[in-house]
């Protein structure tokens, strides 16, 4: 009963106000199901063999994510990152120790063993310093990539003035030589299709492949804090945090279940460059739409990617939609400036009748927040499509266009 | 003393100042005690100066001398073998060829990485740079003139670089961003594991062009004349393009397309010595492409101390880009093209 | 000595006497492309050490085209060639290139080299894999330069030559690659009156006795040509034939109109050259 196939109801429904109680069931069948998972060894587990000394049956942390498996093997813990561009490969096998006990032996070739709570780590993305942070574990923090991008009231901006962080520079070309000087034991990277910069064996910073931003849906992204919390030592807080995401998100879904407003038909970003990238219907952003009640345009498309697309075919399939929600960067959206950029923009119809929403994303945190915090931007978006259920709800990332 | 003698021994001179000058540049500042200290062994293997000298700073010059000597040999060999001083690695489609490959290699591979990814992005390079060497090489049997070959190479050129557009086109925004820095190429990629491998396919591939030097000066005198100086004209291209082609392949897989090395060297290396006799002009341009790689490198490292590494390939063009304009403006003065 | 057709016009008196000093042999050779009738059938020829031969006819004649098979760049259609008693197919390129140097008509791209290293490329035959250059070798580049009067601009790049010092340095390689036979394919067709006459000179003093050096070249300057030559191979384009024989009999036999058939001229043994026919009186 506590099988996988129990775990991921919630997050494939595609609602209807009348299926609002099922979804309610099954939303705390699978809480349920997270709790009694803790205790049980299921046979059918397909455990990699790459661990030998197995003194008990591991016991499997993770539920949700697709690509990262966690498991105590009692005294160490493991975590297997699939490889998201090939399946039945791994991308990465790692094994965590705690610093005071022995190594486990007759570990598999290519298995990585890192000591934990890691005490010098390198984080190259802003979202994973941003769940450091929340974690309380900045103390680990010993340098960053593209320092220049945080925000000015960032703790790291902080750190890194007062040079107790590295600045590594850009993070798809950084300064080895700098992150070998921060002393970090292990850098914590997103991993590239094409591979990564190569940190060669002989240096002695281990590279953490951080592949949460394959998950495709944003529960399997959230749960990723959990290995945070096991690299650096914070395995309550972060368990914490994600009940608490799981709990949040569960009862937005099921609010917005409740509302009176038929789902808007929604329009996402915009074109840059002559290309207008929307989410594919199977990815992440085209699961979150739906669990915010909106109706998505290309929801029937393959691909968990994203969709190139020219203005025609945007037009031809979304010029009636009824909400029109976009990030940009570094400015507000304006009539002008969706006017200036492209003058067909104005022959939208969410253009014309004012419902248009934009997120300033130099200014909102949104790209830290989703991967960790994905109710808090479910929140938004439900708050927009369905402004009933929520009355006092203040737009925590997007601004109604002026 | 000859000209040539004053050139070379200036070249090792240069070589040498500039070694230094790149142990003591970088994005982190060493001070040169300490970098004296860990060459002589006084210092800890595991210390980070060791660790950023020995594993990061040594192997991108290394990496730098030997990418501009490979590449510089490549645009030599390509010059006189289609009888066109314009001819190079870069500009006649052989390191799109090599991009294309290591493009198809690195999405087959899918983000796996380690030693057999590394070898397979060198066999994919190498299997582009020979498929537009080998279509060069066809046309080169039916189109007589190597000014029609010369547009042939950069046609495919686009070609190839057309297919990497629709790959990158389908491909998701992360890998866009991963082939655009490796189309700016770095000196960085190869660590001190591969070196042994890089370099010693880089130096056996130089010193085999330089058996070449004989048959390469008739060339120079044409296909008609080399042929009654007892040359095999047919095999010596062969043999050119195969080099030629092993070369960018090479430097093109750890490197990415670094341009304009290929290109400008050899027209550096022919005013230095004032000659084009390949004997001396082939050692004259593995030099000088060491020489003009250490200086791209330092370069591009020497800025950057906040901003990590500038791409090489942001730098080799304002090296390249000024002596092929003035062999251009030129044309009418400078001998090998009269 | 000299050659004749199958059906000899011209018989040669010594013809059986002189074989040993035959540099140049072609037996019942046909020559021209396989996919054609030949160009110039069954003709036999010879040129002995020493011996200067001047190849006339008209354009379209052949004449290219027999030289191009004599040097082993075009495989006869039926015959032999042979040079120095060995078939031009059974030598080795290098092999070839020891007994038989070439001379073209365009103007050489040197890529860059200078005169010396220029005609240092004609000792390729004989030196080592990696064309270092011995003091004999050196030696034989500087004698070369010196017989083509062009020692003064030994390093002066060919790109900064006339056409005609250019055409005296290429003479000069073929003079340094040592080999008993040179065979130019109207090497003054691009030049000066002056260089035309000068290169004439030189290719005379080349092929000589003491050298034991034989030059067979095709040209259309057939004054300054037959002033100098040994003998004269006639390309007789409507009997597809080849007429050979020692200048001076050729000049006062008439047979030279035989190069241009059907066209308003004569060969006219005064002026040693051709004129119209129907033109100016003399």
């Amino acid at each position: 009963m506590c099988g996988k196939a129990t775990a991921h109801p919630l997050f494939f429904v595609h609602l209807h106000q009348m299926k609002k109680i099922i979804i309610f069931l099954c939303a705390g069948a699978m809480l349920l199901a997270g709790s009694c998972r803790r205790q049980t060894t299921p046979q059918e587990e397909q455990w990699p063999d790459g661990v030998e000394n197995m003194a008990s049956a591991p016991d499997t942390l993770t539920r949700h994510a697709s690509l990262l498996t966690l498991a105590d093997h009692g005294g160490y813990v493991s975590a297997d990152i699939a490889n998201p561009w090939k399946s039945g490969e791994y991308l990465a096998r790692y094994v965590l120790v705690p610093r005071d006990s022995a190594m486990p032996e007759g570990l598999a070739k290519g298995v990585v063993a890192l000591r934990v709570p890691l005490e010098r780590a390198a984080v190259f993305s802003s979202v994973h310093t941003s769940a450091l942070a929340e974690l309380g574990a900045m103390d680990a923090l010993a340098a960053v990539a593209d320092g220049s991008y945080f925000a000015a009231d960032d703790t790291v901006a902080t750190l890194l003035k007062s040079g107790a962080v590295t600045d590594c520079g850009s993070s798809m070309s950084p300064s080895v030589e700098k992150l070998v000087a921060s002393r970090a034991e292990a850098v914590l990277l997103s991993p590239m299709e094409t591979g990564n910069v190569v940190v060669s064996d002989k240096i002695p910073v281990r590279e953490v492949y951080m592949a949460d931003y394959m998950e495709n849906s944003p529960i399997s992204r959230a749960e990723w804090i959990l290995f945070l919390g096991e690299l650096f030592g914070k395995r309550e807080q972060a368990r914490a945090i994600f009940t608490d995401v799981i709990d949040r998100y569960a009862d937005l879904v099921f609010k917005k279940g409740s509302s009176a407003v038929k789902p808007p038909k929604v329009l996402t970003e915009t074109e840059t460059s002559g290309v207008w990238y929307v989410p594919a219907g199977e990815s992440y952003m085209a699961r979150m739409l739906a669990d915010a009640g909106a109706e998505y345009p290309w929801a029937s498309t393959k691909g968990t990617g994203s969709l190139s697309l020219d203005m025609a075919k945007v037009i031809a399939a979304a010029s009636d939609a009824d909400v029109w929600i976009m990030r940009t960067y570094g400015y507000d959206v304006s009539p002008q400036s969706l006017r200036s950029a492209n003058p067909l923009n104005a022959g939208f119809k969410a253009f014309k009748s004012g419902n248009v929403y934009g997120c300033n994303s130099a200014e909102r945190p949104i790209f830290n927040d989703i991967a960790f915090h994905p109710e808090r931007i479910l929140a938004d978006y439900v708050a927009i499509f369905h402004p009933d259920v929520m009355p006092d709800y203040e737009l925590k990332y997007y601004k109604k266009m002026k | 003393m000859t000209r040539y003698r004053i050139v070379i021994i200036s070249l090792c001179v240069a070589l040498l100042l500039l070694l230094p000058c790149g142990l003591l540049l970088g994005s982190v500042y060493i001070p040169a005690s300490e970098i004296f200290k860990a060459i002589a062994g006084s210092v800890p293997q595991d210390s980070v100066v060791s660790i950023i000298l020995f594993e990061t700073r040594i192997p991108a010059l290394l990496t730098a001398l030997l990418a501009g000597t490979g590449l510089a040999v490549a645009g030599l060999l390509m010059q006189t073998g289609f009888s066109n001083p314009l001819a190079g690695p870069s500009i006649m489609g052989i390191s799109s060829g090599a991009s294309l490959g290591v493009a198809l290699v690195m999405l087959a591979f899918g983000g796996a990485l380690g030693v057999w990814g590394r070898m397979a992005t060198v066999g994919g390079a190498f299997a582009g740079a020979m498929a537009v060497m080998g279509v060069l090489l066809l046309f080169s049997s039916v189109v007589r003139s190597s000014d029609v070959l010369l547009i042939v190479g950069i046609l495919i050129g686009y070609l190839a670089s057309s297919a990497i557009t629709l790959l990158n086109f389908f491909a998701t925004q992360s890998g866009v961003h991963s082939y655009v820095v490796w189309g700016m190429g770095t000196f960085a990629g190869v660590s001190s594991e591969a070196m042994p491998l890089f370099a010693g396919l880089v130096v056996v591939l130089t010193l085999l062009s330089f058996l070449l030097a004989k048959p390469l000066d008739a060339l120079l005198l044409g296909n008609r004349y080399a042929t009654s100086a007892g040359v095999n004209v047919g095999a010596t291209r062969t043999v050119l393009i195969l080099l030629s082609g092993a070369l960018t392949a090479v430097v093109t897989a750890w490197c990415g397309p670094v341009a304009f090395i290929g290109l400008a060297v050899p027209h550096i290396a022919r005013m230095l010595i004032q000659s084009s006799a390949h004997r001396r002009l082939l050692p004259a341009t593995a030099l000088c492409g060491a020489v003009t790689g250490l200086f791209c490198q330092i370069l591009s490292v020497a800025p950057a101390i906040e901003r990590g590494i500038i791409p090489v390939n942001a730098i080799t063009p304002l090296v390249g880009v000024p002596v092929i304009i003035y062999v251009l403006l030129n044309r009418r003065k400078l001998a090998y093209f009269n | 000595m000299y050659c004749s057709t199958a059906a000899n016009l011209l018989i040669s008196t010594d013809m059986s006497s002189t074989t040993l000093h035959s540099i140049l042999e072609a037996t019942r050779l046909s020559v021209g492309y396989i996919s054609g009738s030949p160009v110039i059938a069954d003709i036999s020829a010879r040129l002995e050490a020493g011996h200067l031969a001047v190849l006339v006819g008209a354009n379209g004649s052949g004449k290219s085209t027999l030289l191009r098979t004599l040097s082993g760049a075009q495989a006869p259609l039926a015959g032999s060639v042979e040079i120095m008693g060995k078939r031009v197919g059974d030598y080795s390129r290098r092999g070839l290139a020891r007994v038989l140097s070439m001379v073209y008509t365009d103007r050489t791209m040197a890529g860059g080299l200078t005169v010396s290293e220029t005609v240092a490329v004609g000792r390729q035959p004989h030196t080592g894999v990696l064309g270092r250059m011995s003091d004999a070798d050196r030696e034989a580049v500087a004698k070369a330069l010196e017989d083509v009067g062009m020692s003064a601009k030994a390093n002066n790049f060919l790109a900064n030559l006339s056409d005609g010092e250019r055409q005296k340095v290429m003479i000069a390689r073929a003079l340094a690659q040592d080999t008993p036979l040179v065979i130019l394919d109207e090497p003054t067709a691009f030049l000066d009156v002056a260089s035309r006459l000068e290169i004439m000179g030189l290719l005379r003093r080349v092929a000589s006795r003491e050298s034991g050096r034989s030059v067979l070249l095709s040209s259309h300057d057939i004054a300054p040509a037959l002033s100098v030559a040994d003998d004269v191979w006639l390309v007789d384009s409507t009997g597809r034939r080849l007429i050979c024989g020692q200048a001076g009999e050729m000049i006062g036999s008439g047979l030279l109109d035989l190069a241009f058939p059907g066209r308003d001229v004569r060969f006219d043994a005064s002026r040693l050259d051709y004129v119209l026919a129907t033109g100016a009186p003399e």
